[in-house]
C-alpha cells in the first residue's frame, strides 16, 4: 500500500490534537506509519521524543465464496451458492461464468486464478492443487470428437484469457453447460445468492469433463470498492451417462415385429441387457451384436451388465420367516439364502396376430363357446320367423301396419301386461291367429290425458271410411304380411257415462255383507257389473266416417273425456289374409288427479287455481268444503280465453274461494299462507281405473246365408271343442234336444219368469201356501216325435255359479263348464229367520235356482258333435237319473189347487214328503243346495298321436243338505227368531251365510270294456310288487330295463344264452 | 419217442388219528377257524347285512278335491278363507269367500299314474280388498305299491308372503315324499291314511294351521311342497279376482326300505362265501403241510405201496 500523507503546522496554544491528511496512491499489503512532530523553537516537541505510536494501515477487502467449492455431478442441473463474508451494506453484482477445463491442471489452474473482466486480479485463493483428479478417464478425451474441440477453444481461450484481459464475459458456449441467470445483486442485508447451472439436453452420448464456474464482480457494475475484482470459482466434476430412451427410428428392423421371449428356463433371457435397440449398435453396449469392431473400440466403457430377473416369492420359506402360522417344521427345513441367481418363472409367450386372416385362425383354435355379451345389434324390434320370407301371414307372425306418409312398416299392438305385473306395455305387437286379451291397472295421473297416451282412441286402429276431416292419414294395417295391401277396417265407438266396472270401487265388505239384510238370487241372471255393448250407445259422433277425439282434461272437474276404457279388435281372416278388423271401443270420462305442474296449453276457458292461494276474507272459510277441488272461479272465464294462466299474483284474491282447510284457515291470521298445497289436497284420491284390452280371431265364412230381408249374409259359424275328440279346456258342448213336438218348439220360452218374485225370499203370502201341492211330479214319457235339433245356444248349457263381489248369489252370474277341467265354485246366500219359516218354499226357491244351471239334456259326446244329428249327442240325467224331459209351463197345470201363483215346477218334480220335522222352525231338512254335474269321459282312440277324448254320458244331482241356523255366539240371536226383539237383542233379524255349490267332476272310463283281470292280477298298478313279477323274472333283456336301448339288452341276453349254449355243447358235462 | 402226460388223478391219502390226540384237536382248530375267520373277516369289513335298502316308485297320487284356503289382507282381521270342509266354512262364514277352483291331473307319460295336478283358484275380491299372503292346503292320497303297499293322505302346503298387493300368484313344484324312517319291505301301511285336516271337527282348533302342521310333522311319512319359483303377480284390475295357479308335480321317489329275510341272508351268504373259499383254501394248504410233514402224529394210509417198505 502507498500512502501519501501531508504535514500539519501546529500554532501555540491552539489545541491539543492535529488532524492528519493522506490520499491512498496504492493498494497493497498492510503499512505501518508512524508520526513524528518537530517543534520549531523551544523544546517542548522534538523529534527524538516525540514520535506517536505506529499506525497500520490496511485495504478493507470483501470475501466472496462459491459453495461447494467442488461438486460432484451426475445430474443435468446443479445448484450453488454464491456467499459474502457479511451481509452486503452496499448493492454489490456479481457475474458469473462457466468453463470447461480441458484438464485436471488446467482446471485447477483456473479455479486458483479466477479471471474477472476486464483486469485480471490474482490475489491469493484457497489451493485447488489438493484435488484429486476426477476418476476414470476424465482425462480420456480420445473418445469422443466433441471433447477434442472444446479442448482445443478452451486452449484459444486460456491463451486469450492469460495473454490479453481484453476477452469479454461471458465468453462464447465451449462447455454445454450454461447459466440461465449469469447476473446476481446482492442488496444491501444481502449474504447470498442461488446460482442455477443446467446442461443443454439431450445427452445423446456419455459425458465426463470438467467445468468451472467462475464469479466475479466487475469494477464496471460495482460502486462499492470492497468486492471489486473479487472472484471466487467452483469446480464441477461431471460424470452424465446418456439418456437410455430407446430410439425407434435408428432401429433397422421392422418396429411391429416383436421379439417372441424364450422360455427362460432354457435360454438365457437377456444375454444383453443394454441392448436396447434391435439392429441399432447401442452406444457402450459391448454385448451388441449389432456393433461393429470398429464401433466397440470407439466405447470409453462397457455398461456393466444389469442383473435382471426378480426376486422370487420365497420369504415364506426362508428362516427368516417369522410368521405364526408356519409349519412345525419349519425352523428346520426352512431356506437360508445368500444370493441368488434367480431368475423367476417365465411363461411362453404367444406372437401378436398382425393380420385379420391369422386372428380368424387363431380365433378358429379357440375353445371357446362363442358366448358373449356381444352387443346382438338390435335397436328395433325385429321379428323372428320362419315363415317370414313367403307372403301372407301364418299362425304367430306380427300383424304388421304401415304408416302412409313415411310408408313405414310398424305391427299392430294393443296394451299388454308385461311380464311380472299388470302394468301394460304398449310394444308387444299382436300375433296373426293368436287370441289375447288383457287388462292393464290405470294410475288416476293426468299425464295420461294426452294425444299420444293409452287413453287416446287416436293411437288405436281408426277406421279406413274415415273422411271427417278430408284425407286423413291413418295407419294402415297390412292384409297380407310381405305387401303393402291395407285391410279394411271398421270402427265402433260406444260413449258410456258409467265408468264403475272399470274404476277400483271403494265398496267394502262392510257394505256388501249388512248384518240384517237377507241375500237371495238376483232378479235375473244379468249381471250389472259386466260390460254389455248393447247396452251402450254409439257415441254421438260417431258415424263412422268421423276421426275420434283425443281425451281432453277439464281442468274444472278434474275429468278426462273421451278415454278409450275398453278396445277389442275382432280381426276376420280367410287363409293367411286379414279380411276386415272390426275395432270396438268403449270411450268414458274418467276422473284423474290434478298434476300441479302440468297446465292447459291452448285456449284455456278457465284460469286454473293456483296451487298457493291466500284465502281471502271474503271466502267461505268457515266451511269445510267437500268440493274443495272446485277452486275454479267463473269470473274469470272470459278474460282468460285467450291470455295464458295468470301468475298467481295476479290473480285477484277476491276471486278465489277458498281452497285450503277451513279449519286451518278460521285460527290463523288470514294472511298466513296456507300450509298444504290444494292439488295434493283435493285432487288425490280418485280410484285407480283399469282398461280392458283383447283381440280375437273370426274365419271369415266363404258360405254365405240369405237372411230375413233377402241379402246374402255371412254364414253363422259354429265353434267346435274338438275334431273329432274335445280338447281339453274347450267348452263342453251342451243343449236342449228339440224333438217333433209343435207345442213345444214353437213355445220355448225360458227360462221361466218367477212371477212370486223368485229372487227374494220374502214372497207374497199366495206363494208360500200350496208348493207342495204345485210341485207335483211331472211327467217322465219321453218326448213324441223325432228329432229336430239340438238348440246349443246359452241358455240351454250345462252352467256354473260365478261368484261375483263378495260371493254372493245375489251379485253372482254364470259360466260355462269347459272340458277336462274339475270345477268347484258356488255362491252364498243369507238367510235369517223369515227365510226358515216355510221350508218348503224354500226348498222349492233353491231347486228353482238350481234347476237354472242345467237347463239342457244333451251333451255333445264329441268335440265337433252336430246339432241335427241325434247320435252325436248323450243324455245328461237329472238328479233323479231319469233323462231330462223339458216340460214347458202350460196354464192348466197344476189344476187342482186354488189360484196359485207359483209357476209349476219346469223340472220334473219328485216326490217330497212332508215330514213332521219340517215343523221344526229354523231347521230345514232335505234342501238342495248345489248341484254336482259327473261328466263321464273316455279315451275313444287315437287320431294324428293325439288321444281323442269323447264325452260318454253326464249326470247332475243335487247336494242334499240339512239348513239351520246356528245357534251359537253371536249368531245365536237368530234362534230367538221373532222374540229377538222382545229381548231387546235387536230390532231387526240377522242373517247368516250359507253355501250354495256347484260342482264338476271329470271321470274318466274305460272306451271298452275291459276283460276281467286274473285274480293274481287283482289290484295290480303296474308295479313289479317286492320285484319277483314273471315279467321281470329275466329283466335285463326285457322292456323294463331302463339301463340301455331293448333291443340292444335283448341281443346282449340271446348272445349270452348262446354262449352258454356253446360251451355246454364243447364241454358236455353231463357225460 | 417223445412221452407225454395223457391223463392224472389225485391220489386220497387218508391220516387217521384216535380222538383225544394232539391231531384231532388240531383238526377241531382248523376246522372251526376255517368257518369263523371268514365271517369275522365279512362282518368286520363293514356292510355285512344289508340292513336298509332303496329303490325308485313313482307313487300315485290322487288329489282328493279338498282344499284350504286362507288370504291374509293388510290388517290381522282383514282375511278370506275358502275350504271344502263346510264345518270349517260355517266356522269363518264372515270371512268366507266363494272362489271358482279348477282342477285338473295329468298323466303326461301315459303310464296309468298322474304325473302332475293343475289347480287354478279364482277367488271373487273387492275393489278394497287386498292380498297380501296366502296359504293353501290340498290334500292328496299317497299310495305306494312296489314293496310295502303305503296309503296316506298328505299334503302340499302352498304359501307365499309378499309386500305388495297380489293380483295373480303361479307356482310350480314337486310334491316330495319325506319319510323318517325306512319303509317295510312288505304288508300295508296305512298308520297315516286318516285325514290331514279333520273335517268332521266342528272346533276351530282343528282347523288351525299350526296344530295341522303339528300334527303332521309326527308323522314318520309325509309329503312336502317345494317350489323354488313361486311368482307374485300385483296389479289386480278392476273386479278382478285373485288367482292362484298352482303346478303340483308328483316326482318318481327313492324310497327306502328295510329289506326282508331272505334279501339278508341271500346278500350276506356272497360277502361270506368270497372270504370262505380263501380260508378253506389257506387252511387246506396248511394241513396238508402238516401231515406231509409229519409235524402231528396220524396213521397214514396211502392208497399204494411205497417202494422203500
Amino acid at each position: 500500500m502507498l500512502l501519501r500523507f501531508y504535514d500539519e503546522t501546529v500554532l501555540v496554544g491552539d489545541s491539543t490534537g492535529v488532524k492528519m491528511t493522506y490520499d491512498v496512491i496504492e493498494h497493497g499489503d498492510p503499512v505501518v506509519v508512524e508520526c513524528t512532530a518537530v517543534s520549531h523553537g523551544g523544546t517542548q516537541y522534538l523529534a527524538i521524543t516525540s514520535s506517536g505510536d505506529p499506525a497500520t494501515f490496511t485495504t478493507d477487502v470483501g470475501m466472496v465464496r462459491l459453495i461447494p467449492l467442488i461438486n460432484l455431478v451426475y445430474k443435468t442441473r446443479m445448484e450453488a451458492y454464491l456467499v459474502l463474508d457479511e451481509p452486503a451494506d452496499t448493492d454489490v453484482a456479481f457475474t458469473c461464468n462457466v468453463v470447461s477445463a480441458a484438464s485436471t491442471t488446467a482446471a485447477r489452474g483456473i479455479a486458483n486464478n479466477p479471471v474477472c473482466n476486464p483486469i485480471v486480479f490474482e490475489r491469493p485463493t484457497r489451493d485447488f492443487s489438493d484435488i484429486s483428479p476426477p476418476s476414470n478417464g476424465t482425462n480420456d478425451t480420445s473418445t469422443e470428437a466433441s471433447t477434442t474441440v472444446e479442448q482445443t477453444t478452451f486452449s484459444a481461450t486460456g491463451m486469450t484469457l492469460r495473454s490479453t484481459t481484453a476477452q469479454p464475459f461471458p465468453f462464447n458456449g465451449s462447455t454445454s453447460w450454461y447459466l440461465p441467470v449469469s447476473e446476481f445483486e446482492f442488496k444491501p442485508g444481502d449474504i447470498y445468492q442461488t446460482i442455477e447451472v443446467l446442461h443443454h439436453s439431450p445427452l445423446s452420448f456419455a459425458t465426463q469433463e470438467l467445468v468451472v464456474l467462475t464469479c466475479c464482480a466487475p469494477y464496471q457494475n460495482n460502486a462499492n470498492p470492497k468486492y471489486i475484482n473479487d472472484s471466487t470459482a467452483l469446480l464441477m466434476v461431471v460424470d452424465l451417462t446418456e439418456d437410455m430412451s430407446i430410439n425407434w427410428t435408428l432401429s433397422s428392423t421392422d418396429p411391429t415385429l416383436e421379439t417372441e421371449i424364450p422360455n427362460t428356463a432354457y435360454v438365457e433371457l437377456a444375454p444383453c441387457a443394454c441392448d436396447m435397440t434391435a439392429g441399432h449398435c447401442d452406444t457402450g453396449c459391448c454385448c451388441d451384436v449389432d456393433c461393429t469392431d470398429s464401433e466397440l473400440e470407439t466405447f470409453s466403457a462397457c455398461i456393466p451388465g444389469l442383473p435382471g430377473g426378480q426376486d422370487e416369492e420365497r420369504y415364506q420359506y426362508t428362516c427368516e420367516n417369522v410368521n405364526v402360522y408356519t409349519s412345525d417344521w419349519h425352523p428346520l427345513l426352512c431356506i437360508e439364502i445368500t444370493s441368488t441367481p434367480y431368475l423367476g418363472l417365465y411363461y411362453d409367450t404367444k406372437l401378436g396376430v398382425r393380420d385379420i386372416g391369422s386372428y380368424r385362425d387363431t380365433l378358429a383354435d379357440s375353445d371357446h363357446d362363442g358366448y358373449s355379451y356381444a352387443d346382438p345389434g338390435r335397436r328395433y324390434g325385429q321379428e323372428v320367423h320362419p315363415d317370414l320370407a313367403t307372403e301372407g301371414y301364418k299362425q304367430g307372425i306380427a300383424v304388421k301396419t304401415r304408416y302412409p306418409m313415411t310408408s313405414n312398416e310398424g305391427f299392430l299392438s294393443l296394451p299388454m301386461p308385461s311380464s311380472n305385473t299388470h302394468d301394460c306395455t304398449w310394444m308387444s305387437p299382436i300375433r296373426y291367429l293368436v287370441d289375447a286379451n288383457s287388462s292393464c291397472v290405470q294410475l288416476p295421473l293426468q299425464s295420461l290425458c294426452t294425444s299420444s297416451s293409452m287413453l287416446s282412441a287416436q293411437m288405436y286402429v281408426i277406421s279406413t271410411n274415415v273422411d271427417q276431416p278430408p284425407c286423413p292419414t291413418v295407419t294402415k294395417v297390412i292384409s297380407e304380411h310381405g305387401t303393402t295391401d291395407a285391410a279394411p277396417v271398421t270402427t265402433k265407438y260406444y260413449c258410456t257415462d258409467d265408468v264403475t266396472a272399470f274404476q277400483q270401487s271403494d265398496l267394502t265388505t262392510r257394505e256388501i255383507f249388512p248384518r240384517f239384510e237377507p241375500s237371495f238370487f238376483p232378479d235375473n241372471n244379468t249381471d250389472s257389473s259386466r260390460i254389455d255393448l248393447s247396452q251402450l250407445s254409439r257415441c254421438p259422433w260417431d258415424d263412422g266416417y268421423t276421426y275420434p277425439p283425443a281425451p281432453e282434461y277439464d281442468f274444472d272437474s278434474f275429468i278426462c273425456s273421451y278415454a278409450v276404457l275398453s278396445a277389442q279388435y275382432n280381426i276376420r281372416w280367410k287363409g293367411t289374409a286379414i279380411v276386415l278388423l272390426e275395432a270396438t271401443y268403449i270411450l268414458g270420462n274418467i276422473t284423474l288427479d290434478l298434476d300441479p305442474e302440468i297446465e292447459p296449453e291452448e285456449s284455456p276457458e278457465y284460469v286454473p287455481a293456483p296451487p298457493d292461494l291466500i284465502p281471502t276474507p271474503t271466502a267461505s272459510l268457515t266451511t269445510r268444503d267437500v268440493d274443495l277441488n272446485v277452486t275454479t272461479p267463473d269470473i274469470t272465464t272470459d278474460s282468460a280465453t285467450t291470455s295464458p294462466p295468470l301468475p298467481p299474483s295476479t290473480v285477484p284474491p277476491t276471486t278465489q274461494q277458498a281452497t285450503t282447510e277451513s279449519a286451518n284457515a278460521t285460527e290463523t291470521p288470514i294472511t298466513a299462507p296456507p300450509t298444504t298445497k290444494v292439488p295434493d289436497v283435493t285432487t288425490s284420491g280418485f280410484p285407480s281405473f283399469t282398461q280392458f284390452f283383447s283381440v280375437y280371431y273370426t274365419y271369415q265364412n266363404e258360405l254365405q246365408d240369405e237372411n230375413e230381408d233377402g241379402v246374402l249374409e255371412q254364414a253363422e259359424i259354429t265353434e267346435r271343442s274338438g275334431n273329432p275328440g274335445y280338447i281339453l279346456g274347450k267348452l263342453v258342448l251342451t243343449g236342449r234336444g228339440i224333438y217333433e213336438q209343435p207345442s213345444i218348439v214353437e213355445n220355448i220360452t225360458y227360462p221361466v219368469e218367477f212371477n212370486c218374485t223368485g229372487n227374494s225370499t220374502i214372497d207374497p203370502p199366495e206363494c208360500n201356501e200350496t208348493i207342495a201341492t204345485t210341485m207335483s211330479p211331472i211327467g217322465t214319457e219321453t218326448p213324441e216325435g223325432g228329432y229336430i235339433i239340438t238348440n246349443t245356444s246359452d241358455q240351454y248349457r250345462l252352467k256354473l255359479w260365478n261368484p261375483g263381489a263378495g260371493s254372493l248369489c245375489d251379485e253372482s252370474d254364470y259360466m260355462d263348464v269347459y272340458f277336462g277341467q274339475d270345477v268347484a265354485s258356488g255362491c252364498l246366500i243369507r238367510l235369517g229367520w223369515t227365510q226358515f219359516q216355510n221350508c218348503s218354499e224354500l226348498r222349492y226357491l233353491m231347486e228353482q235356482q238350481l234347476q237354472q244351471l242345467f237347463p239342457g239334456d244333451n251333451i255333445g259326446k264329441r268335440g265337433n258333435a252336430d246339432v241335427n244329428v241325434e247320435d252325436e249327442w248323450a243324455t245328461i240325467f237329472n238328479p233323479v237319473d231319469n233323462p231330462y224331459v223339458p216340460v214347458e209351463p202350460s196354464t192348466d197345470v197344476p189344476t187342482a189347487e186354488p189360484t196359485s201363483t207359483l209357476p209349476p215346477g219346469k223340472d220334473i218334480y219328485y216326490p217330497e214328503p212332508i215330514s213332521n220335522t219340517d215343523e221344526i222352525i229354523g231347521t230345514c231338512y232335505d234342501i238342495p243346495t248345489g248341484i254336482n254335474i259327473e261328466i263321464l269321459t273316455a279315451v275313444a282312440g287315437q287320431f294324428r298321436g293325439m288321444q281323442q277324448l269323447e264325452i260318454v254320458s253326464a249326470r247332475v244331482n243335487y247336494t242334499r243338505s240339512t239348513m239351520r241356523l246356528n245357534c251359537i255366539g253371536p249368531n245365536g240371536v237368530s234362534c230367538y227368531g221373532e222374540y229377538a226383539s222382545s229381548y231387546n237383542f235387536t230390532d231387526e233379524e240377522p242373517v247368516q251365510a250359507f253355501l250354495v255349490s256347484s260342482t264338476v267332476t271329470f271321470i274318466s272310463v274305460p272306451a271298452v270294456e275291459p276283460e276281467a283281470p286274473a285274480s293274481y292280477y287283482v289290484n295290480d298298478t303296474n308295479v313289479c310288487k317286492y320285484d319277483t313279477c314273471a315279467w321281470e323274472a329275466f329283466y335285463p333283456m326285457t322292456v323294463h330295463n331302463k339301463g340301455g336301448y331293448y333291443q340292444q339288452n335283448l341281443a346282449y341276453g340271446l348272445f349270452l344264452i348262446l354262449l352258454i349254449l356253446v360251451c355246454f355243447y364243447i364241454s358236455k358235462p353231463w357225460w | 419217442m417223445a412221452v407225454f402226460e395223457v391223463y392224472s388223478h389225485p391220489v386220497v391219502v387218508r391220516y387217521r388219528a384216535s380222538i383225544c390226540t394232539k391231531t384231532t384237536i388240531f383238526m377241531f382248530i382248523v376246522f372251526g377257524l376255517t368257518l369263523v375267520v371268514p365271517f369275522l373277516v365279512a362282518y368286520t369289513s363293514e356292510g355285512f347285512w344289508v340292513k336298509q335298502s332303496v329303490y325308485l316308485e313313482q307313487p300315485y297320487v290322487s288329489y282328493k278335491h279338498q282344499l284350504l284356503m286362507v288370504l291374509e289382507g293388510t290388517t290381522a282381521t282383514e282375511y278370506l278363507v275358502w275350504s271344502t270342509y263346510h264345518n270349517y266354512n260355517m266356522l269363518e262364514q264372515q270371512r268366507l269367500r266363494i272362489p271358482i277352483v279348477k282342477s285338473r291331473e295329468e298323466d303326461t307319460n301315459r303310464d296309468g299314474k298322474p304325473d302332475k295336478l293343475l289347480i287354478n283358484i279364482e277367488t271373487p275380491m273387492l275393489d278394497t280388498e287386498q292380498v297380501y299372503s296366502l296359504h293353501l292346503l290340498v290334500i292328496f292320497e299317497y299310495q305306494l305299491f312296489r314293496f310295502s303297499s303305503l296309503t296316506m293322505e298328505s299334503m302340499a302346503y302352498i304359501h307365499y308372503n309378499s309386500p305388495r298387493p297380489g293380483a295373480m300368484f303361479t307356482v310350480d313344484g314337486e310334491l316330495q315324499f319325506k319319510q323318517n324312517y325306512p319303509l317295510p319291505h312288505r304288508g300295508i301301511v296305512d298308520t297315516y291314511n286318516y285325514p290331514v285336516i279333520n273335517g268332521d271337527s266342528i272346533y276351530a282348533a282343528d282347523y288351525q294351521l299350526t296344530n295341522i302342521f303339528r300334527d303332521y310333522m309326527d308323522r314318520n311319512e309325509s309329503t312336502t311342497f317345494v317350489s323354488a319359483y313361486p311368482v307374485w303377480v300385483s296389479g289386480k284390475g278392476a273386479g278382478k279376482p285373485f288367482i292362484i295357479q298352482a303346478t303340483i308335480r308328483y316326482p318318481e321317489e327313492t324310497i327306502l326300505y328295510y329289506p326282508g329275510f331272505w334279501q339278508l341272508i341271500k346278500l350276506a351268504w356272497i360277502q361270506y362265501l368270497a372270504v370262505l373259499l380263501i380260508f378253506i383254501f389257506i387252511f387246506g394248504r396248511l394241513k396238508t403241510f402238516v401231515f406231509q410233514n409229519h409235524i402231528l402224529q396220524a396213521a397214514i394210509e396211502r392208497p399204494f405201496k411205497l417202494r422203500s417198505e
